[in-house]
């Protein structure tokens, strides 16, 4: 609307509403009758105003942010402990773990923000596996009914900031202080994570001495991003705005200049805390942010305000870590503290402390020495038999991280006697096996072990079993020597007993089969049901007796699935679980009582009482690890369990395990496009191939997003779920199907491409209902519906007239996955009227009269743009093209196989038919690098 | 050391904000940086927990809270008002508004994302607290036909966001636009009534 309208408009209306209804009609149409849309306006304004009556007339605000929290999940919120930048802190008690946390809960905006999450929830994992006496540690991420939490280490005691506000600490007492923060910076910094945001408020030190440094990467997990809706590739630039004070203060120059960060600007935030503790002052200080920065880009501290009896050592470790050019700064953390505790055991020379002091200082330190003694003799007494130590009663829990540069994908089993570590990790998409002895510090990769998956032990813990490369195969642990036992394709796991029989699954659609670890015939375990094509055994775990196997029944029949036993015959069997996952049975210490079961439910490890004897549970499961995700989406829990020990690995279900590639007609890989994410529900390339439109799956919605494919840029699209987008004919639009959680029938909604658009509502598609193509004359939209009596059924919605839909074409089979030959007088889609699922071509409007184009099974058809070729799937998964002339008739060609695509779940093929858009799995590892978690002695704190 | 030391037990003090951490933010927000909002938001939100926890204990329990007023108290106690720039009290009030507006928008997101998820609401709501009858807007509607009314007429729709997200009463919103009240009064007729015709699509 023109300014010059809408100033018309505001005339009319408001001498309109000065003039009685009897009046106002006449009038109006004398005012405004030359111009019928004008008049439509005002009475349409009009109406509503007589309608309105007290529409937003009452302020929402009262009930929105200003309830108190009471609960979150199973933590009862006690008391609030602050705000932060990021979010609300409360102390909470956790019902679950009977313990007193903090919980940082993510401002709204963040948690309404996909990306943010999903960047969110990386990072928390990564900070989780951080564990270190000086570093607060993340027990994960809560998320209940919209709100997410982070749980934190609850640590007693002032932080920093509140003691340097009575005063500057004196040396004797800042120096332990300091040298527990640089033992903390120097572990993250080995393990890859920075700080960031190193200040007095974010260190602790409790009551007993100990320093505990807070919120260790949390400046980059939930920082804003750079753009509103854009996400770019992660930079390391500090934003400057929304920057506060007590931040500024602490900030490196190269961070003030919105430069990329790395360790070293830990190290200038050590030195400027070292400083503050010292002498009572910031080293750099201004009236507002600006002047902060500017001081510390520009300005040297007050050197002469350090207290005389500063030993030189520290003096020069100051004026190293506040050197503003990064490249003469020290080095790392490490160094500092060797500075510390050199200035530390001597300082007699050099500082005149009162004796007083002096008890203190050897008071203070006390408790962390006794405390790092306490956990060595805990180790030994578990691992050194040979000390002749009684077994320690005490859970002991630690964590690894898999050898630098690799990731490791939850596959680890501990030796018998409980003194090594296997696990797969992989470097560069090729995985080995690792051996890592718990008293050593280095883990070592074991040759001819490429691509390792499930490896388990030998009963005697002097052999490793394991798959590669479609083969069950054994290492030794002392020589390394190596055997090829059997095939076993695309294998799921593998048990050995006493007997020197392993049982094993060869692959997801197979039964248990068992081969002798010498070697020779399999045999099979397990049947599989005949008439169930998804059913799979897998995942077996002998039970102490070497006759009974625990193993995951896998199938998309409910009623087949789930957690089973059978004997080593195949004689006997038995459901134990209704869900799928694998379990570990872990004997008792004492004898005679029966030992646990441990498995996954939800997302939690549970362990329950069971009676290997009797095979049944014999008391109530409880949690003892939560967030132990199903790893790689196949079933198998990221854990394994035996009496020793509880190993596990936690992180979020949602793994950004796939990417989007580019494949040319031979199938040959090309570029990645954008970055790995839980693709899915959706991938469609706009009619210019400049843009994809693609699901992401995000926790309980999918989103959808628009990746820019030439940029490699994404932008969320849809704040609302969105699944299955297709494209105007023009570019300019997306329909695309919303599915509410409460309600079973799916909307198809429009949105314009172009921002701050609203989605307008176009149908109600009904139960599985879901479009799938807009007419090439922009005129209707194909999609889908289910009937009760017909099944899934293709039906198009003119979007000019009447806005009814019409059936396209509804028989008892199911028609789906249709869409429009380029000349709009076709559509191609499957249907399974002949049994397998089939592509066929029919006219507009449907005449009954069709083409059958697969033969054998197909699904997925797509045009090329020139209309020449149609592409589908077929039952072996192969990429299939056939020619095709359009016109008043068709010719039909003979399809051809382009080249496999067994790894893709979806595809989009370019406009000339030249390359395609895979939504495929990042090869096989998880996405990051996630320690793992390892609980000795885990059976004394059930 | 000792006196420090014996101060157990107060628990992880998070950063409280200092007022003029609050007003440098309010700055930088109002100078166009829109990430400043992301680090002011929780503060307020934290601010009027606070302050609601306090009023629920102080007041009988049927006693309404006036949630403007409390908006109010909340920034008056974030806001630095001796900060030469927050002298004004209607400017004051007029980021107060979109401060606000921001933060119904964001909770009815989530609460959207959340009722997709699992069926509960995403904050612990006190009935106490919540608004009565009369209340029943959608609010993401509202919020995007309102950005549609400013590219059409940028006053009243601020006039809007002042009076129904910022709950100011006619007068005050006169002061802070610097109109008079007639004038509020009669744009506030005309946005009402486009924006009832637009969310009920008349």
């Amino acid at each position: 609307m023109t300014p010059d309208r809408w100033a018309r408009v505001k005339e009319i209306f408001h001498s309109a509403l000065e003039r009685t209804p009897a009046e106002r009609a006449e009038w109006l149409s004398a005012e405004a009758g030359h111009d019928p849309a004008l008049l439509a306006e005002i009475e349409r304004l009009l109406a509503a105003h007589e309608q309105a009556g007290s529409f937003i007339e009452q302020t929402p605000i009262s009930g929105v942010a200003i309830a108190p929290l009471r609960r979150l999940g199973h933590y009862e919120i006690r008391s609030t402990l602050g705000a932060g930048a990021m979010g609300e802190v409360y102390r909470a008690h956790d019902t679950t773990l009977n313990r007193e946390v903090a919980i940082k809960v993510l401002h709204l905006s963040v948690a309404a923000d996909p990306g943010r999450l999903m960047r969110f929830g990386r990072e928390a994992q990564l900070l989780a596996a951080l564990n270190h006496p000086h570093i607060a540690a993340i027990y994960g991420v809560e998320d209940a009914g919209g709100t997410k939490a982070l749980v934190l280490e609850l640590v007693e005691g002032p932080t920093l900031a509140e003691l340097i506000a009575r005063g500057a600490i004196p040396i004797a007492d800042a120096l332990p202080i300091a040298r527990q923060i640089a033992d903390a910076l120097d572990a993250a910094h080995e393990q890859g994570i920075v700080h960031r945001d190193l200040k007095p408020a974010n260190i602790k030190v409790r009551p007993d001495g100990t320093v505990k440094v807070l919120d260790f990467g949390l400046a980059k997990a939930l920082g804003p991003t750079a753009g509103e809706s854009a996400v770019t590739l992660p930079t390391h630039s500090v934003t400057q705005a929304g920057m506060i004070l007590g931040t500024a203060a602490y900030m490196s120059p190269e961070q003030a200049r919105g430069a990329p960060v790395d360790r070293r600007a830990d190290l200038w935030a050590f030195g400027a805390v070292l400083y503050e503790m010292l002498t009572g002052a910031r080293a750099f200080t201004g009236a507002t942010i600006s002047d902060t920065l500017a001081a510390v880009l520009k300005t040297e501290p007050e050197w002469a305000r350090l207290p005389d009896g500063t030993p030189t050592a520290i003096r020069r470790l100051l004026r190293r870590c506040l050197e503003k050019e990064p490249r003469q700064r020290l080095a790392s953390a490490a160094d500092a503290r060797l500075d510390l505790q050199e200035a530390l055991v001597a300082p007699s020379r050099e500082v005149s402390v009162e004796p007083q002091r002096v008890r203190r200082v050897a008071w203070l330190a006390l408790p962390w020495i006794a405390a790092a003694g306490f956990a060595l003799a805990l180790v030994f007494a578990v691992w050194s038999p040979r000390y002749g130590l009684p077994p320690a009663t005490t859970p002991l829990r630690f964590q690894i991280q898999p050898p630098r540069g690799t990731t490791t994908a939850g596959m680890f089993t501990l030796s018998p006697n409980g003194r090594h570590l296997a696990f797969t990790a992989s470097s560069a998409g090729s995985s080995r096996l690792w051996l890592r002895d718990l008293d050593s510090l280095e883990p070592r990769a074991l040759p001819g072990t490429d691509d390792a998956s499930y490896p388990f032990w030998s009963p005697d813990g002097g052999t490793i079993a394991f798959f590669a490369r479609g083969k069950l195969k054994t290492i030794s642990i002392d020589g390394g020597s190596l055997r090829t036992l059997c095939d076993a394709a695309n294998a799921r796991g593998g048990s050995w007993n006493r007997d020197g029989v392993i049982v094993f699954s060869p692959g997801p659609l197979s039964p248990l089969l068992r081969v002798s670890a010498a070697g020779g015939s399999t045999a099979a375990v397990t049947k599989l049901a005949p008439d169930d094509s998804s059913a799979g055994h897998r995942f077996p775990t002998f039970l102490p007796d070497g006759i009974h196997v625990l193993y995951e029944a896998s199938s998309q029949k409910p009623e087949a699935s789930g957690l089973y036993w059978t004997t080593i015959d195949g004689s006997a069997s038995g459901r134990l679980r209704d869900e799928m996952t694998n379990a570990f049975f872990a004997p008792a210490t004492t004898p005679g009582e029966n030992g646990y079961l441990v498995f996954r439910h939800d997302n939690s490890l549970m362990a329950q009482p069971f009676d290997p004897s009797a095979l049944k549970a014999t008391g109530e499961m409880r949690p003892i690890a939560e967030g132990v995700p199903d790893d790689l989406n196949r079933g198998f829990g990221a854990f394994w369990a035996s009496t020793n020990a509880l190993i596990y690995r936690t992180g979020t279900t949602v793994i950004p395990n796939r990417i989007l590639v580019w494949r040319d007609r031979a199938g040959k890989t090309g570029a990645t496009v954008g970055q790995p994410a839980a693709y899915g529900q959706g991938l469609r390339l706009s009619p210019d191939d400049t843009m994809a439109a693609v699901g992401i799956f995000s926790g309980d919605p999918t989103y959808l997003w628009l990746l820019d494919v030439r940029h490699d840029r994404i932008s969320r699209f849809t704040f609302r779920p969105g699944r299955n987008p297709v494209w105007s004919p023009d570019g300019k639009t997306l329909v695309f199907a919303r599915q509410e959680i409460t309600v079973t029938t799916t909307d198809v909604y429009r949105k314009a491409v172009a921002r701050d658009d609203p989605e307008t509502l176009v149908l109600n598609a009904g139960v599985n209902g879901m479009p799938y193509d807009w007419s090439p004359d922009g005129k209707r939209i194909l999609f889908q519906r289910q009937d009760p009596k017909t099944g899934r059924d293709l039906w198009l919605l003119p979007l000019d007239g009447d806005g009814k839909a019409v059936p396209y074409l509804q028989t008892p089979a199911n028609e789906t996955l249709a869409t429009y030959s380029p000349d709009g007088r076709w559509i191609a889609y499957q249907s399974d009227e002949s049994g397998p699922a089939e592509i066929y071509v029919q006219a507009v409007p449907a005449s009954g009269a069709k083409y059958q184009i697969s033969s054998g099974g197909g699904t997925q058809p797509q045009w090329r743009r020139d209309g020449k070729e149609l592409f589908f799937i077929s039952a072996d998964g192969s990429l299939m093209a056939v020619p095709i002339s359009l016109g008043a008739h068709i010719d039909v060609g003979t399809p051809h196989a382009l080249f496999s695509v067994v790894d893709a779940s979806e595809y989009a093929a370019s406009r000339d038919g030249t390359r395609f858009l895979m939504n495929v799995p990042k090869s096989n590892e998880a996405a990051d690098a996630r320690a793992v978690t390892i609980t000795l002695n885990w059976l004394a704190g059930l | 050391m000792d006196d420090m030391l014996a101060d157990a037990g107060r628990g992880i003090s998070m950063e409280n904000p200092s007022p003029s951490e609050v007003t440098e933010l309010l700055q930088q927000w109002s100078d166009g940086r829109r990430e400043a909002l992301d680090q002011l938001l929780p503060r307020l939100y934290a601010e009027l927990r606070r302050l609601a926890a306090s009023y629920l204990r102080r007041e009988r329990p049927n006693h309404t809270l006036q949630p403007t007023a409390l908006v109010h108290e909340a920034f008056v106690k974030l806001v630095d008002q001796r900060a030469v720039r927050w002298q004004n009290r209607a400017h004051f009030f007029g980021i107060a508004a979109q401060v606000m507006r921001r933060v119904l928008v964001d909770y009815a997101r989530a609460h959207d994302a959340a009722k997709r998820g699992s069926g509960e609401a995403p904050l612990t709501l006190d009935d106490r607290l919540v608004a009565g009858p009369g209340v029943d807007i959608d609010v993401l509607a509202l919020d995007e036909a309102l950005t549609r009314l400013a590219s059409i007429d940028a006053q009243q729709s601020r006039v809007v966001e002042l009076r129904f997200f910022g709950g100011l009463t006619m007068d005050e919103t006169a002061e802070v636009l610097h109109i008079s009240p007639a004038t509020v009064g009669r744009e506030w007729t005309l946005a009402k009534a486009w924006l009832y015709a637009e969310l009920k699509r008349l």
